[in-house]
């Protein structure tokens, strides 16, 4: 079997597209020219079959792109609707369904604007769809039940309802309208019947639509079950009434009654259901001949269909003996124009006839005629289960598998036994694809006991394995799965299955094992282990030692972690060729990483592993891999800063070339700019910082590095005491609160109070103001102290930043006054700032009031704060050092200060602080940083 | 509803339809849509016609040979023929599946047909499902050595290829209703040699099976291993005698040797015919895991083993081999609650329920 295991049930919702093509009628043509003006019948059909046939959207829209230039304005509406197609048609469900709600707003008058509604229970389709799907596929019960919810919640709520309502609001219109006819007088009765008979043509799409729908949802509760048969009995009742009631479409008619049939089959209603599609099973038009390529085509389809759908009916119901009587009949039968099948098979009917093929075949080998039933079965299989009719048309290929799947599923209800190990597989499947994973296991098993000796068959066990593996895990049944999987992976070691089973029984023994390793679980771990290394041929097995030697460097040992590094191989071989191990160069480095941790001499683990990984560097380049020689580099900088040094420019010199020797958007390039960045921005290198900065948001502007990159960058320019550098950080924060990655919206109020801070002191007052309301809001509502009196800090910085010094001093007098015990002591984070900023607000106002008691307590303010910093700078220095934040804060407190010694006249006082301080740092040399030693001196020189 | 009519008569195009239809269509060639003669022990016989079936030997036709060729009956283990009717096709799943009353009701409506081969077929599968029916319907071993008998006084003595099974079959009907005496003169004829080698190891193993029954644990061990040890015995009886064998050093609650028996014999093997008995391996799982259970006493690592091997007895076994998977869930399921997980023992009850509903592990 080339693909029947991944098949998707979107294919299933022929009916559901069928819609768009009833939406866009106007529309069947060949034309590929462009041209100008309206959209010719041709042009129409032309994008139609970009998008639908050849499910080629690229094309489309290039073709779109072209002619909705020189399109009229209808034209142009239809092909924005294609567009909105051609998302659909991607997979992008939810925007297709915007657009086209967009699109209807816009182009009112166009024929899709008034089904826009309708397009929008088909998006709803396709969700359930996916959901359905993934339900299938889920590896736990609690996925599966997730899953089944979300389709219930979406047939519910967006399908079932939107379908109900509407179809009774468009019943009262037509009722309305129906007795306007009726009284209106002979001069209008003319307009109104062509609104009646509108109104009735929109009312009938809506409930022949509802018919699909119903029949979509029903196929996909688990087969045989209450609510599968309570909605296939209400499926056939609104088919039946539409039947009967519905005149104006006879191909819907048919179709209704085809419905009708199928569903009473599905619902166990055999012989109702093969009287109710006996009727169709070889209609023929009413008409006289010559019949038209429409006409013929439409009645074969409605034939096969019928047919496939009576012989079901009997096979659901045991009789598989009548379904084969009615095919001796029917074939006695045959018609020239309106064949079965024919050959060659009319491409647009190969899936309908496939699957008749199927059921017919089912129904012979389940009546004794093995012969007939094996034939046409394996036919179906030649044809369709092979990657050319995968590659030429996939939807078809896998339509068809699993409608194959589900016969032989239904063929091993109705008992034939002696089956071939493949029909028990795919009987497994079809069970699972049903709903019903307990009967897919017990199904599975029949193949391990098939008595054929093929030399397929031992492919066709492993796949039954796998999917014993599958269904128990979607069961919950995790054992189970493991045992199916160690029994694949130990039995059939030539099947393709059997890396995934290693793989899945080597994941599910290290659940059970979890982190002690003692127990069966442990050892099984261990044979589970050698399994997947076994089967897991070439690049497999090398990514295995990868992912066992993180795990041990995870775990601290990294002599073991070092020699798997070691171990993983330059190249390995795909069964064709060999190749290059992609992660070579990041093993290499992970072994050296080890090497170097592994070691408690700093200088000299540095010169071993530097000398493991210098070599490698010129290798990586001649491979021309970027990936390579970036991890290389990175590591190489990580050896010389990192938690067992700081020699930034030994780190510079390797991460240099990353930037600008080789080029790229490899992640470990990514990661070793970003590196690159951090060490630039702690050493205070912001012009090169920009840089590389530019680099990531070129090369990777939707990338979380950003976010981490802007942020080294902040605060190296925040750290800065110079106003350039600190607007430059304000920038920076209004760039990095708009990354998509910051998280800021969500982020605390201390985040936006750090923030905010930057922002004032960059000049951004307005900015903060507007970033510390939301703030003072959480604090207020958390009522955490140290946020209160953190939000009115800054709300004060901010005011006095604006030149608001009075407001500022109030809010700041508060603050000191609720907590003036705490602020003195600087027992919270802000208490010094606290009283820093009470001098601003004191100086800004003494700068019009000349007032000498604002000197007095602006003097005694500052000491305060120095106080209280000096005391937290020791504490740094003695666990460490400082960093250039607090430096910055630190010095501009002391120069403050002494600004204000100097207004009190105190001018000796300034110089004698100013000498201590360099006596302190050394004679002649400078205790500030750069920008605000340049103030201190001139300070000193004023005072002298 | 009228607005559909059926077709006038067409039949001057049916003949060109079926003649077309019927060249086009690929021929799968995989020797499915021929009769097929399953032997132990090497390859199948597929893309044949079968002409006649003794004990002695299958006679078959080769497609495109006009000459009948032989096969001796001793080597083969099944006959499946192309056409069947959909009661014996029917029958064949229902067994398989281990639904032993449809399969009963469709052989014995099978049995009526006119071809020898399928009517003996049709009889002795017939007897077999009452046989498996009385696993857990005790009732049934009457009927299946009422219809068994029936069979034999229609085809034994055209010896017929089913003669030498439906022995056994009655044997083990017997056997299994207590009655050990009857069951080995059932074996009679299959010891003299008449049948042919192997079921003269068949009778061998059918009498090991009563001491077996009977719980005379070294007689049944002496037997079972003189046939395991036996050239002639097919893969599938060395696999019974060997579980058969394992079985008695259980009973004589030797159940280290047990597993180690099962283990060297069966699961651990390196003869490929044995790993592919599918049926033989899930019992080995079974009789190892109860082993292991016996000896673990309080060790909470052991009872998981015994867990683990019950489990992969019951991911193995089908419904086909229903006593084997009933027994694996029902041994989990009392190692659960043993172990205190009640989840898992109410899981594995409903299991339970749903697979082997009539067991007798399910009372």
């Amino acid at each position: 079997m080339f693909n029947g295991f991944s098949h998707t049930l979107r294919t299933s919702f022929v009916p559901g597209l069928a819609l768009l093509a009833v939406l866009l009628v106007p529309a069947i043509a060949p034309a590929q020219s462009l041209g100008r003006g309206p959209l010719t019948m041709e042009e129409t059909v032309f994008v139609s079959e970009l998008l639908g046939t050849y499910g080629s959207p690229d094309l489309a829209r290039v073709w779109i792109q072209s002619r909705i230039k020189t399109a009229d304005s209808g034209g142009r509406a239809s092909l924005e609707f294609a567009l909105a197609d051609a998302m659909r048609i991607e997979g992008d469900v939810d925007g297709y369904e915007a657009e086209i709600q967009k699109l209807a707003k816009k182009y009112p008058n166009h024929p899709r604007s008034k089904g826009a509604q309708l397009e929008s229970v088909l998006a709803a389709l396709l969700r359930l769809s996916d959901a359905n799907t993934e339900m299938i596929f889920a590896t736990s019960p609690s996925q599966r039940q997730q899953a089944m919810d979300l389709r219930d919640r979406i047939w519910n709520e967006e399908i079932d309802k939107v379908l109900n309502e509407n179809i009774r609001r468009l019943n009262d219109e037509v009722s309305r309208s129906e007795d306007k006819v009726m009284r209106a007088s002979d001069s209008d009765r003319d307009e109104l019947a062509g609104k009646l008979a509108e109104e009735t043509r929109i009312r009938d799409l809506w409930e022949f639509n509802r018919l699909n729908s119903y029949k979509v949802y029903a196929a996909m509760l688990p087969d045989g079950s209450e609510a599968a048969q309570a909605k296939y009995m209400a499926l056939a009742t609104f088919a039946d009434e539409f039947v009967n009631s519905r005149y104006e479409n006879f191909g819907r008619r048919y179709e209704a009654q085809l419905i009708y049939g199928q569903a009473l089959s599905a619902a166990g209603q055999a012989e109702e259901a093969a009287g109710a599609l006996e009727l169709l099973v070889d209609i023929e038009p009413s008409a006289d001949p010559p019949y038209s390529d429409d006409v013929i085509y439409f009645i074969r389809q409605m034939r096969v269909e019928a047919l496939t759908g009576s012989l079901r009916a009997y096979n659901r119901s045991g009789q598989p003996q009548d379904g084969l009587d009615l095919l001796d009949f029917l074939y006695e039968e045959e018609q020239p124009d309106f064949p079965y099948r024919k050959t060659p098979e009319d491409p647009e009917l190969a899936t309908l006839v496939a699957l008749l093929d199927v059921e017919e075949g089912v129904t012979r080998l389940a009546s004794g005629d093995r012969p007939g039933g094996f034939q046409l079965i394996n036919a179906v299989i030649d044809r369709f289960d092979n990657p050319e009719a995968y590659s030429t048309d996939p939807g078809q290929a896998r339509e068809v598998v699993t409608g194959l799947n589900r016969g032989l599923s239904r063929l091993q209800e109705l008992g034939a036994g002696n089956l071939p190990a493949e029909y028990y597989a795919r009987a497994a499947l079809g069970f699972r694809d049903r709903g019903l994973p307990e009967k897919s296991i017990e199904t599975a098993k029949l193949a391990l006991y098939a008595s054929d000796d093929s030399k397929e068959a031992a492919t066709w066990r492993a796949e039954a394995l796998y999917e014993i593996g599958e269904s128990s895990d979607a069961l919950g049944r995790s054992i189970e799965a493991a045992l199916a999987y160690q029994e694949l992976a130990e039995n059939y070691p030539d099947s393709r299955m059997v890396a995934m089973a290693a793989q899945n029984f080597f994941a599910i023994a290290g659940d059970f094992a979890g982190s002690g390793a003692d127990g069966p679980w442990g050892e099984l771990l261990v044979v589970a282990e050698k399994l997947f290394a076994d089967n897991s041929q070439g690049l497999g097995s090398e990514q295995l030692k990868l992912q066992q030697a993180v795990e041990a460097e995870l775990e601290g040992d990294y002599r073991k972690a070092r020699e798997l590094f070691r171990r993983i191989s330059r190249t390995y071989n795909d069964g064709e060729e060999e190749k290059q191990v992609p992660f070579f160069f990041r093993a290499r480095a992970g072994a050296a990483r080890c090497l170097f941790r592994s070691s408690s001499d700093t200088e000299q683990a540095q010169k071993d592993a530097s000398g493991e990984i210098l070599p490698l560097l010129s290798q990586a380049r001649e491979a021309r891999s970027v990936g390579g020689e970036s991890v290389l580099r990175y590591e190489l900088a990580k050896i010389y800063w990192g938690d067992r040094g700081k020699d930034s420019a030994e780190a510079l010199k390797y991460l240099q070339p990353v930037l600008n020797e080789i080029g790229g958007n490899n992640v470990y390039r990514e990661g070793a700019l970003l590196f690159m960045l951090e060490v630039l921005a702690a050493d205070g290198k912001t012009a090169e910082s920009e840089k590389v900065l530019a680099e990531l948001r070129k090369v990777w502007p939707d990338s979380q590095t950003l976010v981490a990159g802007t942020y080294y960058l902040i605060e190296a320019y925040a750290a800065s005491s110079t106003p350039e550098n600190q607007r430059r950080a304000g920038e920076l924060v209004l760039d990095w609160i708009r990354l998509p990655g910051s998280g800021f919206e969500e982020s605390g109020p201390g985040v936006r109070l750090g923030l905010a801070s930057i922002l004032i002191d960059g000049g951004f007052s307005a900015e903060a103001a507007e970033m510390l309301s939301k703030a003072q809001e959480e604090a207020l509502e958390s009522g955490e102290e140290s946020l209160v009196i953190g939000v009115s800090y800054f709300l004060a910085k901010a005011a006095n930043a604006a030149g608001r010094n009075k407001e500022a001093l109030d809010s700041l007098n508060a603050i000191i006054e609720n907590y003036e015990d705490n602020t003195y002591s600087g027992s919270y984070n802000e208490a010094p700032f606290v009283l820093i900023q009470r001098a601003s607000a004191e100086m800004g106002l003494y700068q019009s009031d000349r007032s000498a008691s604002r000197l007095k307590s602006m003097s005694e303010d500052l000491q305060a704060a120095i106080a209280i910093l000096d005391q937290r700078r020791k504490s740094l220095l003695f666990s460490g050092g400082t960093n250039p934040v607090f430096e910055r804060d630190y010095w501009s407190a002391w120069l403050q200060y002494m600004e204000v010694l100097k207004a009190q006249g105190r001018c000796e006082d300034v110089i004698q602080l100013i000498r201590s301080r360099k006596l302190m740092a050394g004679d002649g040399k400078d205790f500030a940083p750069e920008g605000l030693q340049a103030r201190f001196d001139r300070l000193e020189e004023e005072c002298k | 509803m009228q607005m559909m009519e059926r077709t006038p008569t067409m039949q001057r195009y049916s003949v060109l339809f079926l003649l077309t239809f019927g060249m086009l269509l690929p021929f799968a060639g995989n020797g499915l849509l021929a009769d097929q003669i399953i032997v132990s022990g090497g390859r199948n016989y597929e893309d044949v016609t079968i002409t006649g079936a003794t004990y002695e030997q299958v006679q078959f036709k080769l497609p495109g040979v006009s000459t009948a060729q032989k096969v001796d009956a001793d080597k083969v283990e099944r006959l499946v023929f192309s056409r069947e009717s959909s009661s014996l096709a029917r029958g064949r799943g229902a067994f398989e599946n281990g639904d032993w009353e449809t399969a009963a009701s469709s052989f014995k409506s099978a049995t009526s047909m006119g071809d020898a081969l399928k009517k003996s077929s049709a009889m002795y599968m017939h007897g077999l499902s009452l046989l498996r029916w009385g696993d857990s319907d005790a009732t049934k071993y009457k009927e299946a050595v009422s219809a068994l008998e029936a069979y034999l006084n229609e085809f034994e003595s055209k010896k017929d290829f089913y003669v030498p099974h439906a022995r056994m079959a009655i044997s083990e009907a017997h056997r299994k209703s207590g009655n050990y005496s009857e069951a080995e003169s059932a074996l009679s004829s299959l010891a003299s040699g008449n049948m042919g080698r192997r079921w003269v190891v068949g009778a061998r193993l059918g009498k090991a099976q009563s001491l077996l029954a009977q719980e005379n644990w070294g007689a049944c061990r002496e037997e079972f291993s003189s046939v395991s040890n036996d050239s002639n015995a097919s893969t599938d009886q060395i696999c019974q005698a060997w579980i058969g064998y394992a079985s008695a050093q259980q009973g004589q609650k030797q159940w280290k040797q047990a597993a180690d028996t099962v283990r060297q014999q069966i699961l651990e093997t390196r003869n490929k015919d044995v790993l592919g008995n599918t049926a033989a391996r899930a019992h080995g799982w079974l009789v190892w895991g109860r082993s292991t259970e016996e000896q673990a006493g309080g060790d909470a690592g052991e009872l998981q083993w015994a867990m683990i091997r019950y489990l992969r007895a019951a991911v193995m076994a089908s419904t086909g081999n229903g006593e084997v998977l009933a027994e694996a869930l029902y041994r989990a399921k009392e190692l659960a609650k043993k172990q205190g997980d009640t989840d898992r023992a109410e899981s594995l009850t409903q299991r339970l329920k749903q697979v082997a509903p009539d067991s007798r592990w399910n009372k």
